[in-house]
């Protein structure tokens, strides 16, 4: 039973990794194709791990209406927008297209006249930006409440942060619009100076930041290949 | 510590800043293009009638507001050049619809058919297995695309079986980490130039890629997709925008500006009282 | 007809969600809560309807293109059985099933990525940082543009040298060594500094594509729906200024302190 739990899971990772690190390096045909069918396999596979957020948040919640906890009212919204999300593409919504040759006749984003394409784009999409689009007001407040320039590493970024947001900006630009665009007082212009930082200091310091990832990524895909990096199975016996 | 009624008048000065220009908008400050936007222009607009590029549609509603405007923006270039256009979506499943709409709103507008000049292929976990895959074999990988049509017999994958030795170009709008999968899986190995659009939060992150020549273009946000725009002579979305945009930049440099003189004004009376005392 | 209820309820959606920048309430927690079982549901179909039923049934249980030659291909029964064994995690007494499918798949990443990382992430990433490299485009240009760019090419690479010293921590920061990671943190500070700036505009873009939608595509009636918007701010101000003159006067210095 440990070998089932504990080894096996470990030897089935090593044997997968280093199969696909063998073939990148020693691309044989008939090696090639058992690797396509792989990617297919592990594309497969990840869609149905797609499904367990969405079970483990309908459990919650239906739990949460089964015990009546505080806020359960709002848990019925969530049941109910799933459902009625869920009988929007029932395949009785919608008729295929006039001519074409569809690869199955149901009601989802294929049908643009149907309850499922509208409730994407009408209750979905305007939904989920705005969610996001309060962040402006955050940052802002955080830029008014702790943007100080307290260090000289602090004035920097503050400094580099200011000629961006500037620089960035049509009405930014306009401000240096008035120096000649050619010699030396167009490297004081805010287009040019905002140019030079993103792609002079701000390359160099975010490649030795992916330098360092692609680093890490290496060493620790060569641990999971070894069995030493364990912790993706999770706890537990 | 900010106090509540500096936080609401903080929120209704950047709520004021941003919709009085969206409601009485004007045209003053130009808005010049960069060159990490010309590079993605330039190469499309050298691109001939009947090439193929793909563009991943790498994003979801919560970036839409900027990269969706760019989507468009490319598209319509791509489109009346007469250029096929593949579109495909590995960052979210939510990605999909908008890659469905903007093909199938920007294909009317030109005269073009889903499935013969274009094709969305959808959502596929395992990123880069798929681009991968996609490189040497598109249907393998895509059995039917996002509208549930098989792809076995679609004009355009019959053109485009694979990516390698046939595109001419790919552009990733992207709303996360999928620009650098796609160099290393997708551009740098099937050998075609990639271009990338991204949000302005990781516009800065990328240009270590751009520097280095693995992409030739980068879109960054609002700004860049206003500039497309303007390229490609079909205002839209993005330069709406622009002002507001502005507007609000100076404003937060104001604020910036005025909160680190408080800080340091209180500081300053602090320090001369300490002094005083002793 | 549709496209106007759809954007009435657009527009009263994005309002309950922008309403919790008073503060937590009904209408935001209303508005929450909906999208997130509508967005669950959507995942259902797109995993259902675009990856299972064509991936997975359509190669092994049923033709669902008739009319086209087909037969069964056994061995896409394999991440069948794998992701149904990975959905036993919603099961205590045999979740440890599921660590076979997911060492498959970690496996299988751990060792793809590992190739194309070396080549794109680390090599290409190094070459572009060399000055010899970076000045191959110029050979023969005038010395007016020669010149700035070799300037530019070796600020470049001592960028690169001095962040990756101030990444290595197996030395000790001091001397040359410390002297190097500090131009380090400087040129950090001017990336995170830049990547602020971007990320300022990012946010604030976010809000003008709602705003926008608001203003233009939400119009009932001129700019009716506007006017009643900004008039609606004007009040928060002004009350946020009356409110602000009846508080006592706050220790500003209580920010110097911190």
């Amino acid at each position: 039973m440990i070998f089932l739990r504990k080894q096996l899971p470990v030897a089935i990772a090593f044997v997968l990794g280093m199969f696909t690190l063998i073939i990148f390096y020693i691309p044989a045909p008939a090696m090639q194709g058992v690797g396509d069918r792989l990617k297919i396999f592990v594309m497969i596979i990840g869609a149905f791990a797609m499904l367990l957020g969405i079970n483990s948040i309908l459990g919650q919640h239906i739990e949460k209406i089964g015990k009546k906890r505080s806020g359960y009212g709002y848990s019925w919204v969530l049941i109910i927008g799933f459902v009625a999300m869920m009988i929007a593409w029932i395949p009785w919504w919608a008729a295929p297209p006039e001519g074409a040759a569809v690869y199955y006749p149901w009601g989802g984003l294929e049908n643009n006249k149907g309850v499922f394409y509208w409730m994407f784009f009408w209750i979905l999409v305007p939904m989920q930006a705005t969610m996001f689009s309060i962040l402006a007001f955050f940052i802002a407040s955080a830029a008014y409440r702790s943007f100080r320039a307290k260090t000289l590493e602090a004035t920097v970024l503050l400094v580099a942060a200011v000629i961006v947001m500037l620089g960035r900006v049509p009405l930014g630009t306009s401000l240096t619009s008035w120096l000649s665009d050619a010699g030396f007082w167009n490297n004081l212009r805010l287009e040019t100076m905002t140019s030079w930082l993103l792609n002079i200091p701000n390359a160099a310091g975010f490649r030795g930041i992916v330098l360092g990832v692609a680093l890490g990524i290496i060493a620790t895909s060569v641990r999971i290949i070894f069995g030493v990096e364990k912790t993706y199975l999770g706890g537990g016996d | 510590m900010v106090r509540a009624w500096e936080r609401y008048l903080l929120y209704s000065l950047i709520a004021l800043a941003v919709l009085l220009p969206l409601m009485f908008p004007f045209d003053v400050w130009p808005n010049l293009p960069t060159k990490e936007v010309k590079g993605v222009f330039d190469t499309i607009d050298n691109l001939q009638p009947g090439d193929t590029i793909l563009v991943a549609v790498d994003f979801d509603p919560s970036s839409e507001p900027e990269l969706y405007p760019m989507l468009l923006a490319v598209l319509r270039h791509a489109f009346g050049k007469d250029i096929y256009v593949i579109g495909i979506n590995l960052f979210g499943p939510a990605g999909t619809g908008l890659g469905v709409k903007a093909l199938s709103d920007v294909g009317e507008e030109t005269g073009k058919v889903d499935g013969e000049d274009y094709v969305m292929l959808g959502f596929k976990p395992n990123l880069p297995g798929v681009i991968s895959q996609i490189n040497s074999d598109i249907k393998e990988m895509y059995r039917s695309d996002a509208n549930g049509r098989s792809t076995a017999d679609m004009p355009i994958l019959q053109r485009t079986p694979k990516l390698q030795g046939n595109i001419k170009y790919m552009v990733d709008l992207a709303a996360g980490e999928t620009v650098r999968p796609w160099v290393a899986f997708g551009s740098a190995p099937g050998g075609y130039p990639m271009g990338a659009g991204c949000t302005a939060v990781s516009f800065a992150d990328y240009f270590s890629f751009y520097q280095s020549g693995q992409i030739n273009g980068l879109m960054g946000g609002l700004k860049a997709a206003a500039e497309y725009e303007e390229l490609i002579g079909q205002k839209g979305a993005a330069s709406a925008g622009m002002n507001s945009q502005s507007i609000v930049h100076v404003l937060l440099v104001l604020f910036v500006i005025v909160g680190n003189f408080v800080f340091f004004r209180a500081l300053l009376r602090k320090r001369a009282e300490a002094r005083g005392r002793a | 007809m549709a496209t106007f209820i759809g954007t009435w309820i657009a527009a009263g959606l994005t309002l309950m969600i922008l309403s919790f920048l008073y503060k937590d309430n009904p209408f935001f927690r209303f508005a929450e809560h909906l999208y997130v079982g509508i967005s669950n549901a959507y995942v259902v179909w797109l995993v259902w309807a675009t990856i299972v039923l064509p991936d997975f049934i359509g190669r092994v249980f049923m033709n669902l293109e008739p009319g086209r030659p087909w037969s069964p291909d056994y061995w896409y029964l394999v991440p069948g059985i794998l992701g149904l064994v990975m959905l036993t995690r919603m099961i205590p007494t045999i979740e440890w099933m599921s660590r076979w499918a997911l060492a498959f798949v970690v496996g299988w990443g751990a060792g793809f990525v590992i190739g194309p990382t070396l080549n794109s992430y680390l090599l290409a990433q190094l070459y572009a940082s060399f000055p010899w490299v970076n000045m191959q485009g110029y050979l023969g240009s005038p010395t007016g543009e020669y010149v700035p760019a070799l300037i530019n090419a070796i600020l470049l690479f001592v960028c690169v040298v001095t962040v990756l010293i101030y990444f290595f921590f197996s030395y000790e920061h001091k001397g040359v060594i410390g002297g190097a990671a500090k131009i380090g943190i400087w040129v950090l500070m001017v990336a995170f500094g830049a990547s602020f700036g971007s990320t300022v505009m990012a946010r604030i873009s976010l809000f003008i594509g709602r705003s926008r939608f608001l203003v233009q595509d939400a119009e009932p009636a001129g700019h009716a729906f506007s006017i009643l918007l900004t008039i609606g701010i004007l009040i928060v101000i002004i009350a946020a200024i009356i409110a602000r003159r009846r508080q006592p006067p706050a220790a500003e210095d209580s920010e110097a302190a911190e």
